[in-house]
């Protein structure tokens, strides 16, 4: 049977680079669906993994401006978010872990570094009174600096030392970047002194642990008020110190299990805590997992019709090919029977013929396969990213998030447009798996044995009589 | 000399539109091994019908074809050709992908005949029937319809079975040629004690059977001499 296959191979070998070439197409085309269908999946777990799963408590800015009455000052409205509303949410089911960040202005013992932005900084500062006694140097005190975006998306990393954590609770170690450290003459074990700025009289001395580099940052309102790079990372108790307030914070985060329990969390927050919602909210970067899941589902959702249709349409025209060239194969069936070779034989060398030009085109299209992967899920990502800048554009996004969060600086994640909408998804990861090998090697064994058997069935239906009679006629 | 093939009130029609054109009707004929036979008739008389009921390419409508006393359709018609019977059509059927001995040595493996020396085997029955090495390896479509013809029949030989049917198996020869191939099949039923069965409008060819046969009225009846 091999035998007489290679040689219907060798001497077909018209029909035999026909089938190759198509066969080769299709393998492809459905490494290449198969290829993004898994890419998209990885992603969106990847964002799922990334972007989405945080949920941050701070006052609703949007509803108090909203709620003041004409001529009302801001401070007269606002609400101060305490650890006591914020430990509510933190045994609720979903959420793995939590971090309260306090966000402030303060003055030290160290000279504060300056940058190329100053000027700019010192401009959009005398346009805005109330930002004109800024001190150069912000504090960002946190329960844990374990969670924090900057770090866990390496836009810091740090240098030397370690990072603040839970252990650090009620400590005066603090966290710096390392061009103050430079700038000061600092390293890990050497103290400064912090000073409130709202009270003069409330002082620490702060000893250094850590010294981060900042390896990217992005210009946001917040950034602009002071350099990242006099920014200060200490335990929340600092924070509270400085403030002079032992339950004031900032915001709380809470990192959930899974971003599609985000609104499940949400509705369990109403019901289990006592917080007015009306006046604090919890926000998420829902609407960035959303926006990205759904138009790499949209991906996937092509992928899997691409592959339908390129399955589809390939076994159509595989089987159109081959019944046009069954009138060669009459013949040939026809004589096999009549020397008695058996139907499950005939059927055998026919698959047999087609699978030994899958095989190459299946082999070679493994070499391939990537390169087309790459251009379709090209074209694919940026029609998204053509939506996604569509969307950037529009007003509307700017949530309450991103106000919350502009007016207190770093304390959450997700008000970074920037940052965000480079999302995971900008380039599909569509490398071979051995699950998308493995799958092309069952589409192309389905594909061969509906395009061979439809035919060679058709066939073999008849006697040798018939077979033989019909090719003679 | 024994009985090897049987009709049996053997009856064969085709459709023809909505009329029924009957090819056979209650033909009964025993058939034995040591004679060629030569079935005689004009065009559409039945005769290649005959052959392909005798080989198992088709069966009767009604009646029975019986094989050493064993009907056919209960040995299994692939069954059958596969390993009882080897058949000569008039117009080859050869596997156009493949030179003279492949052919000769794919109805050897399908029928399973084990020889020592395969290869050997298929060139000295070839041979015999005056092919050379080279055509034994040419493309076969590059043979004349003379020499396919005779790859035909080799293959048919080569099988070594008890019972050959050949369709016209000199229409493509000369008369040289067709001479030798009936003394081959003379010889192969008298030395070999084969039962060989030919179609044949050749009267002179005919006449150099053991029997010669007419199909009258549907029946296959033994004609004089």
């Amino acid at each position: 049977m091999i035998k007489n296959s290679l040689l219907s191979i060798k001497k077909n070998m018209g029909k035999t680079l026909l089938l190759f070439v198509i066969m080769f197409i299709i393998a492809n085309l459905v490494i290449a669906g198969f290829s993004i269908k898994s890419a998209s999946s990885k992603s969106v777990d990847s964002i799922k993994s990334t972007l989405g799963n945080e949920v941050t408590l701070s006052v609703n800015f949007k509803n108090m401006m909203g709620n003041r009455q004409p001529g009302e000052a801001v401070n007269d409205v606002s609400n101060i978010l305490t650890t006591d509303m914020a430990d509510q949410l933190t045994d609720l089911e979903y959420v793995e872990n939590y971090n309260y960040t306090i966000s402030a202005n303060v003055d030290t013992s160290l000279t504060a570094v300056e940058n190329e932005s100053n000027n700019q900084t010192e401009n959009f500062r005398n346009d805005n009174d109330f930002m004109q006694n800024s001190s150069s140097f912000s504090l960002q005190a946190n329960t844990t600096m374990k969670y924090l975006s900057d770090f866990t998306d390496e836009n810091y990393t740090l240098i030397e030392g370690r990072l603040l954590t839970k252990e650090d609770n009620g400590t005066q170690n603090c966290v710096i970047e390392t061009n103050l450290a430079i700038e000061n003459d600092l390293s890990i074990g050497d103290t400064f002194t912090m000073i409130s700025t709202a009270d003069s009289s409330i002082s620490l001395e702060l000893t250094i642990v850590g010294i981060y580099e900042i390896q990217n940052t992005s210009m946001d309102m917040g950034r602009m008020i002071s350099n990242p790079v006099n920014t200060i990372y200490t335990d929340l108790s600092v924070g509270q110190t400085m403030n002079n307030d032992k339950t004031a914070i900032s915001s709380a985060t809470y990192y959930l299990d899974d971003p599609e329990n985000v609104d499940a969390f949400k509705e369990l927050a109403e019901s289990e805590s006592d917080i007015d919602f009306e006046t604090f909210s919890l926000d998420s970067n829902d609407q960035l997992f959303q926006s990205n899941s759904s138009s790499l589902e949209n991906v996937s959702s092509f992928a899997t019709l691409f592959l339908i249709v390129v399955i589809v349409a390939g076994s159509a025209i595989l089987c159109l090919i081959l019944a046009l060239t069954i009138r060669n194969r009459y013949y040939e069936i026809g004589v096999f029977l009549s020397l008695g070779q058996t139907k499950l034989k005939i059927i055998g060398q026919q698959l047999l013929e087609i699978g030994l030009i899958a095989t190459l085109a299946f082999v070679l299209s493994l070499g391939t396969g990537k390169l087309t992967s790459n251009i379709i899920s090209g074209m694919l990502t940026t029609n998204d990213q053509e939506m996604i800048m569509d969307m950037k554009d529009m007003p509307d996004i700017d949530t309450n998030e991103n106000q919350n969060n502009k007016g207190f600086g770093k304390g959450g994640k997700g008000f970074d447009f920037n940052n965000a909408f480079q999302s995971p998804e900008e380039e599909l990861d569509v490398s071979l798996t051995g699950s998308t090998i493995i799958k092309l090697a069952g589409t192309t064994i389905l594909i061969c044995l509906v395009s061979t058997l439809i035919p060679t069935i058709y066939v073999l239906r008849l006697s040798p009589r018939e077979i033989l009679t019909r090719k003679e006629g | 000399m024994s009985k090897i093939l049987e009709f049996q009130n053997v009856l064969y029609h085709y459709q023809d539109g909505k009329s029924q054109n009957i090819i056979l009707k209650e033909a009964s004929y025993s058939f034995e091994t040591g004679k060629i036979y030569a079935i005689e008739g004009s065009s559409g008389s039945g005769k290649t019908t005959t052959i392909i009921l005798a080989g198992g390419l088709d069966k009767p409508k009604d009646g029975k074809v019986l094989f050493k006393d064993q009907d056919l359709q209960s040995i299994g018609l692939s069954k059958f050709r596969q390993r009882d019977v080897s058949i000569v059509f008039q117009s080859y059927n050869l596997i156009y992908y493949m030179n003279a001995l492949d052919n000769v040595m794919n109805a050897i493996d399908i029928a399973k005949i084990k020889v020592n020396n395969k290869k050997e085997y298929c060139l000295s029955i070839l041979k015999k029937l005056g092919l050379s090495d080279d055509e034994c390896t040419r493309d076969i479509r590059k043979l004349s319809g003379g020499q396919q013809q005779r790859v035909a029949i080799a293959r048919a030989i080569a099988k070594d079975v008890d019972l050959i049917l050949a369709d016209e198996p000199t229409g493509n020869l000369d008369e040289k040629n067709s001479l030798d191939i009936i003394h081959y099949f003379i010889d192969m039923a008298h030395k070999d004690k084969k039962c060989v069965i030919l179609v044949t409008h050749s009267k002179e060819l005919a006449d150099m059977c053991d029997i010669k046969l007419q199909i009258k009225e549907g029946k296959l009846m033994e004609a004089s001499f």
